[in-house]
């Protein structure tokens, strides 16, 4: 996998097994982590590009918020490897890999708007680009969100 | 470890990990007599059963751990959600909810509120082993003081704070249908 410095990355898939992981051995791949323990990581992070494997798992959104805050900060990029979909709008550029196969990749609103190849693999949307995807096939929005606050504040403003 | 040099009937271990302290085991080694059968009952093939542990996913692993505690009156899962997708967490919510009408009890122990959402009963706040909050209700809103809150119930919430009368949901579907009605 190409990794370009100025990007974030995030990769979805349905099961982060060792033959996945393995195309990153060149890469410090951080696991389970509490939070603490991350941001004193972070501050003394060696290298350009930091990898997590599912480490955000049991984060907060402010927790996730703030940790991906301080990475950009710091200059360092990131990998974040997950099986929540949630986690993927942080990031630039979205993998989606099934059974260690590359599925799809691109910008990830882009990504997330292939819907039904998302939803057929088992996948679901982030809660509120599902919503507001729905939403525009209703006509109620001309466009998408995905954060909860600007899009209560498109609908009852 | 290998399981057969652990004496006793009943076995403490003191370590923060699970299934790791098994590594070098294979996966037939801990389901032992029903192995093939509780492979397929948690959605897993019998190639599984020569696997290592070491060998499997965190996913898998959190898999096998409940594959082995089938026959328990008590099932403990610690992070059980870590590593599903959304179709798998709907197969595993079912297949939890289906262990339990037979009359065992299972204990999920996770930060993940949308493991608990339609399938828990009662939750628990632990900290430092003591019981701080507890609740039956997931639209209960102190319970958000501990854990983060579903994206449809923040949602919900935000448009409650704008005084708009929408009910608490966890149906996306119902969700949807409420603001239409709304916008128009």
């Amino acid at each position: 996998m190409k990794i370009e410095n100025n990007l974030n990355y995030a990769i979805i898939s349905n099961n982060i097994n060792k033959e996945l992981l393995d195309k990153f051995t060149d890469y410090t791949i951080i696991d389970n982590m509490t939070y603490s323990l991350l941001v004193e990581k972070i501050y003394n992070f060696p290298s350009k590009t930091i990898i997590f494997n599912n480490t955000l798992y049991c984060y907060s959104d402010e927790e996730k918020k703030e940790i991906f805050s301080l990475l950009q900060k710091r200059n360092v990029n990131y990998i974040n490897i997950t099986s929540n979909i949630e986690d993927v709008i942080y990031s630039d550029y979205l993998l989606v890999y099934y059974n260690n196969q590359l599925i799809m990749e691109g910008k990830t609103l882009n990504v997330l708007q292939q819907e039904k190849l998302l939803k057929k693999l088992g996948f679901n949307l982030p809660f509120t680009l599902n919503l507001a995807i729905q939403l525009k096939y209703y006509n109620v929005l001309d466009e998408l969100y995905v954060d909860n606050r600007k899009l209560v504040d498109r609908l009852w403003n | 470890m290998e399981l057969s040099k652990l004496l006793g009937n009943i076995i403490g271990i003191v370590s923060s990990d699970t299934l790791e302290i098994f590594d070098d085991c294979l996966v037939k080694d801990l389901l032992q007599n029903k192995c093939f059968d509780a492979l397929k009952m948690v959605n897993l093939d019998s190639s599984y059963a020569e696997a290592k542990i070491s060998s499997l996913s965190l996913k898998e692993k959190n898999i096998i751990s409940l594959a082995s505690q089938l026959n328990n009156n008590i099932i403990i899962l610690k992070d059980f959600s870590n590593g599903l997708i959304d179709k798998d967490l709907k197969f595993y919510q079912k297949l939890l909810k289906k262990i339990s009408s037979y009359n065992k009890k299972i204990i999920l122990i996770s930060k993940d509120i949308n493991l608990f959402i339609n399938l828990v009963d009662h939750i628990y706040v632990l900290d430092n082993d003591n019981i701080i909050y507890e609740t039956t209700n997931i639209f209960d809103l102190k319970l958000y003081n501990y854990i983060s809150k579903p994206k449809i119930i923040e949602f919900v919430q935000m448009a409650k704070d704008k005084g708009i009368k929408i009910d608490y949901t966890t149906d996306f579907n119902d969700l949807l249908k409420a603001i239409y009605r709304s916008v128009q």
